[in-house]
């Protein structure tokens, strides 16, 4: 099978809600659901959060990350971290590591660790950026760009954890994901694995956007808001790798400093802004990779 | 100073014109479109009359010493000049353009002379020059890009695309177009 069967498959898969996840999922996809209910006592929700302790630690560094503890005072409770971050950032987290759990669990090759962690390293860092220009940039809900930024690639994370079914699938050409129809493919195993998740539908609205790619000069929407994030991600996805036959530019793109985006917004242009929030933008990226 | 016309970048895309290396269009309604390497592209906008303009240019200037049938049109300052003065003669007023600009891709080869950049740092400077606002752009980088100009509204879209084969191909035959425009013209004696 090559990589357009293999996507296709999974898509199907996804299509019928036939999600292949880990077993120690189960605890995050507790959370998440318990979290549906807008009227579950914190500290329901914080006990839930404590049974799984990578979860517990994550939610409290999001909770004391400059982006959320503009008051200063350090949170060291898991309770208080939900009730600083509220429940739509807490869900929003759950799925964070429900994403990553996809691929703890399989037997990963080295070669599927590292996309992995590239992978994640990309996602937290889209979703820092996602959720600072939704803020001083275009104004649409930040906590929903937060969300957004944490599954735009959600059928990588699914796709590297269905890899060991499918030997060779990541090894063989990598600039092979760059090819039209298997960049339109990833789009709908992204489609399929959202929609199997239950994603709501403004998020879906904006993934739709991401898909097609062309960013409004200068941003107004979610999608806009998810692709300028994407843009100027440090770190890039390995499902589109840069042209290696370039090792430079390759290494440049990889780093964020191969093209340059600038846009007057207002009295301000986006690099002050990018630079009035760079700590921000680190101490959230930062606490996502914990 | 665009004005949010609410659609998304693909609806004008299906409504938009292509113009190639060496074109430009002024309109007042139909969305310009084009598909970028190291080329650039400037695209204008009056917002007073609501009407926009784009060129895309492969070279920032005609060369020194290239014969005279060299194609001027692919030249950033001929087809700067071009832009701004089909605006002007459509009855834009020059202290009122805004500009946007995209492209100079590095995405053929690292050695062969940036020409991407030296296309971005061209039109750069060229706007500051004749004092045209450039307000928002996105130069560089091993991507192609396709550009969208709305011209009734000011609106500019803009995709990245990694190089795939497809477009590798589209990008080297611009590139060795611009290569022989640089190569010295052989001089031919005529006998009568």
């Amino acid at each position: 099978m090559d990589k357009c069967d293999i996507l296709k498959t999974l898509a199907a898969e996804a299509g019928r809600r036939d999600l292949n996840f880990q077993t120690h999922a189960a605890v995050t996809m507790r959370v998440r659901r318990a979290l549906d209910d807008p009227e579950v006592p914190v500290a329901t929700v914080a006990k839930l959060i404590q049974a799984e302790p990578v979860l517990a630690a994550r939610v409290v560094a999001v909770a004391n990350s400059v982006a959320f503890s503009s008051a200063g005072r350090a949170i060291v409770d898991v309770r208080s971290a939900v009730s600083r971050l509220g429940f739509r950032n807490v869900r929003s987290l759950a799925t964070a590591f429900l994403v990553r759990q996809m691929n703890a669990g399989a037997k990963a090759g080295p070669l599927q660790q590292q996309m992995a962690t590239q992978l994640w390293e990309h996602t937290s860092h889209v979703t820092a950026l996602a959720h600072v220009l939704a803020r001083r940039v275009t104004h649409v809900d930040a906590e929903v760009a937060l969300f957004a930024g944490i599954v735009h690639e959600i059928g990588g994370f699914y796709l590297l954890s269905r890899a060991v079914d499918y030997p060779g699938l990541l090894e063989d050409d990598p600039a092979g994901w760059n090819e039209e129809d298997v960049l339109a493919l990833q789009g709908e195993l992204d489609r399929a694995v959202l929609r199997a998740l239950a994603v709501p539908e403004p998020v879906m609205a904006a993934m739709e956007a991401f898909w097609q790619g062309f960013l409004a000069m200068p941003p107004r929407t979610l999608g806009d808001t998810l692709l300028l994030a994407e843009d100027l991600a440090p770190v890039a996805s390995p499902f589109h790798p840069v042209n290696d036959a370039h090792p430079k530019e390759a290494a440049d793109a990889a780093t964020g400093a191969a093209a340059s985006i600038e846009m007057i917004l207002g009295a301000d242009t986006l690099s002050a802004i990018l630079k009035e929030s760079a700590e921000e933008v680190n101490s959230l990226a930062g606490a996502l990779q914990l | 100073m665009a004005i949010d016309s609410g659609f998304t970048g693909k609806d004008f895309e299906r409504l938009a014109f292509n113009i190639n290396p060496g074109g430009w269009a002024v309109e007042t309604e139909r969305p310009i479109a084009t598909l970028l390497g190291s080329c650039v592209a400037v695209c204008l906008y009056d917002p007073k009359l609501r009407m926009g303009g784009m060129n895309h240019f492969l070279l920032p200037s005609k060369r020194a010493g290239a014969g005279d049938d060299t194609d001027v049109v692919l030249a950033g300052d001929y087809a700067m000049e071009v832009l701004v003065n089909a605006m002007l003669a459509k009855g834009a007023h020059k202290d009122r353009l805004v500009a946007k600009a995209f492209g100079g891709g590095n995405i053929v080869s690292s050695i062969r002379m940036a020409i991407g950049d030296r296309n971005a740092e061209f039109a750069t400077e060229w706007l500051a020059r004749e004092g045209i606002p450039l307000t928002a752009s996105d130069f560089g980088g091993p991507w192609s890009r396709k550009v969208l100009c709305v011209p009734n509204t000011g609106e500019a879209f803009c995709r990245r695309s990694p190089v795939n084969q497809a477009i590798a191909e589209v990008v080297k035959a611009e590139a060795d177009y611009e290569q022989s425009l640089a190569a010295p013209k052989v001089k031919r004696v005529e006998l009568f």
